[in-house]
């Protein structure tokens, strides 16, 4: 079997102890035929260079690490620290586009909504995009709660209503859980369209925390911001009026345990 | 420590500064050339980065061996001819104008400038050590860490490109 020998060895698996009555922790061999509770009770024997699966990665190059490096550098398998160095953003703010742009989540959706978009409570809670200042930018760019404002970046525009949050200054703050799919009539709305493309060389996560970003006062309508009232995008001080977002009574479930 | 002492410490502390002006500068190229190979781009331009670092370095350190240590080079200025992409990598190129192919041999050259580099403070790491100075020994031995980082990319590049790239031609 595939298994065999490696950290997850389940050779000695059989049909009668899957249909069992609990679940079996691996490694399940000839040595642990009911599987094995505990894992490295003694030591953690997979770092060793004859063992190990990877001799891990540069932190910012994302290249390899050559094998006589490790085997010189780990000859007794012990576990490695690595240290990163600083590396300054690939993109700053500048004269044309001076705020720090994130892109993230907020909890009420999960990634584009495709799930959480569909649950009506989950939807209601953040329906639509929004972008968060600090009440020191807001006041600086003569922009209140609720105003109608394009953000861009050297790549795109998205148009959001503002928040303003305890966000700190000089940065702006986009969700990007909203796009096209169950709005395809509506563009400019997909926050990720301004982020930089670039990805973190070693994990190949992409950089969707350092981008430059200006903004311009569009509408004020005297409509409310979708951001959701908890959180991260809770208003900023007492000064802002808007509706506190709730689960209802629909959100509510009871749970017995016999 | 006067600046006549050690004339071949010298000579070699004005090679590597050299070297690293050509390193930072031909990485700042294949980032422009490969500017839609994103993460190629990305990596050379932070790989650039420690060329100069290590110029800095070495030049806060370096003048006790000799006046003429100055890091007044300009890495946007006319290349060494040894240096230059376009000579070294025009005649194996030949008809073949694809653009992951001119990569390939971009990083090689990178690998080769690095490598260059890197014998440079193999031999500087040791002669600092026989002249007794700890203080450029530990820039040294930074400096060359860098540039075995920068080696072991360009490397590693290669070798994730070559099997598709050398197969599909």
């Amino acid at each position: 079997m595939c298994s065999a020998g490696r950290p997850c060895d389940y050779t000695g698996l059989t049909y009668e102890l899957l249909r069992g009555p609990s679940g079996i922790q691996w490694p399940v061999n000839i040595d642990n035929p009911q599987g094995t509770e505990r894992l490295y009770t003694d030591a953690f024997p997979w770092a060793a260079p004859d063992m190990c699966e990877s001799y891990g990665k540069d932190t910012v190059t994302g290249a390899p690490a050559e094998p006589a490096e490790y085997k010189a550098s780990n000859p007794e398998g012990k576990a490695v620290l690595k240290g990163a160095p600083f590396v300054p953003p690939h993109e700053v703010p500048s004269k044309d586009f001076p705020y720090v742009l994130t892109t993230g989540r907020t909890l009420y959706q999960f990634h584009t909504r495709t799930k959480t978009g569909r649950a009506p409570q989950l939807d209601r809670a953040a329906p639509q995009v929004w972008v968060e200042m600090s009440a020191a930018d807001a006041e600086r760019e003569g922009t209140q709660e609720g105003d109608l404002l394009e953000v861009s970046s050297p790549r795109a525009s998205v148009r959001a209503r503002l928040r303003v949050s305890g966000i700190r200054d000089g940065v702006v703050f986009l969700p990007f859980h909203y796009g096209y799919w169950d709005h395809p009539d509506t563009g400019l709305r997909a926050a990720n369209e301004l982020t930089i493309t670039d990805w973190d060389p070693l994990s190949k996560q992409p950089i969707f925390k350092t981008a430059a970003a200006s903004i311009r006062l569009l509408d004020r309508d005297g409509q409310q911001s979708a951001a959701p009232t908890t959180t991260a995008s809770a208003p900023a001080g007492t000064s802002a009026a808007v509706p506190a977002t709730v689960g209802g009574a629909d959100a509510l479930v009871e749970e017995v345990i016999a | 420590m006067s600046s006549t002492a050690h004339p071949g410490i010298a000579l070699f502390l004005r090679e590597v500064l050299a070297g690293e002006v050509d390193l930072e500068r031909e990485l700042h190229k294949v980032a422009e050339r490969h500017r839609t190979d994103h993460e190629v781009r990305h990596v050379a331009v932070d790989l650039a980065r420690w060329s100069l670092e290590n110029r800095r370095a070495l030049v806060a350190l370096a003048d006790r061996y000799g006046d003429d240590l100055r890091d007044d080079t300009d890495p946007q200025g006319p290349a060494r001819p040894m240096s230059d992409l376009r000579e070294t990598t025009a005649e194996p190129l030949g008809r073949w104008p694809e653009p992951a192919l001119l990569l390939l041999f971009d990083l090689r050259h990178l690998y080769l400038l690095a490598s260059g580099n890197s014998s440079y403070w193999t031999a500087l790491a040791q002669a600092v050590q026989a002249a007794r100075d700890p203080e450029l020994l530990a820039v040294v031995t930074a400096c060359h860490g860098r540039t075995m980082r920068q080696a072991v990319w360009c490397n590693a590049t290669i070798k994730a490109l070559s099997p598709q790239l050398l197969t599909s031609l």
